[in-house]
C-alpha cells in the first residue's frame, strides 16, 4: 500500500493529450450508483490511455464484491465511447494499488458530505466551512 | 466453546476508533448506530449535537 496521499486526479487530466482529456471529462459525469459524487472524485479511475481511436481504462472499485460492478463498468464504456476520437473502449477493473479513502478528492468529500454522507477520515481534516 | 453461528465481529461490524464527524453540523459528539445503512457501503450514526441521524460510507 502506497503511504503517499495519491494525487488530485486534476493535474494528470490538465496535463493529458487532447483525446483522453476528453475521456476524463467525460468519465466526470459518471457518478456512482450509490454515491452522488463523480468516479473520479472518488479517485476509482486509475489510468486513462488513448492511442489510434482506442480508449483503455483502468477502474477500481471501493470493494471487490461491489455490486455496482457491472453498472459502473457500462457507464464507464459509454462514456468513453461517446468522445468523438474514441472508437473502441476496453475498460479493466484492477484492484492494485489498492483503493483508500485517502483517493477522495477534497471535491469528492465535499460533495459527500453535502449529501449527508460522512467519509472516514473526516475529522483529521478541517471541518468545511458551509453549514 | 465457540459459537459456530456467532455474528462476526470484525472491524467492518464495529464502529471505529476514529471520531466520525456529523456532515450536518460538524459536531464529533456522534454515536454508532448499526452497520445497515440503506447500501452495503454504508453505516449509520447519530449526531448527539444535531439530533439527526446520517451515515458513514465505508
Amino acid at each position: 500500500m502506497s503511504t503517499t496521499t495519491p494525487a488530485d486526479p486534476e493535474t494528470r487530466i490538465q496535463s493529458a493529450p487532447p483525446a483522453e482529456r476528453a475521456v476524463w471529462e467525460a468519465i466526470r459525469t459518471v457518478e456512482d450508483p450509490e454515491l452522488p459524487v463523480s468516479l473520479v472524485d472518488l479517485g476509482l479511475i486509475y489510468r486513462v490511455e488513448v492511442e489510434d481511436g482506442r480508449a483503455e481504462v483502468d477502474l477500481t472499485l471501493t470493494y471487490s464484491g461491489c455490486p455496482a460492478r457491472d453498472l459502473i463498468v457500462g457507464d464507464v464504456e459509454a462514456a468513453a465511447r461517446s468522445v468523438e476520437a474514441v472508437e473502441d473502449v476496453d475498460v479493466r477493473v484492477v484492484y492494485s494499488p489498492a483503493w483508500d479513502y485517502d483517493r477522495i478528492t477534497t471535491r469528492g468529500r465535499r460533495d459527500l458530505n453535502e449529501h449527508g454522507l460522512a467519509v472516514p477520515g473526516d475529522a483529521d481534516r478541517p471541518d468545511p466551512d458551509c453549514y | 466453546m465457540s459459537n459456530r453461528f456467532a455474528r462476526s465481529s470484525g472491524p467492518d461490524d464495529a464502529p471505529g476508533e476514529e471520531p466520525v464527524r456529523c456532515p450536518h453540523c460538524g459536531s464529533l459528539d456522534t454515536a454508532f448506530e448499526q452497520r445497515k445503512g440503506t447500501s452495503i457501503c454504508r453505516v449509520l450514526y447519530f449526531c448527539n449535537d444535531c439530533a439527526q441521524p446520517f451515515e458513514e460510507f465505508r
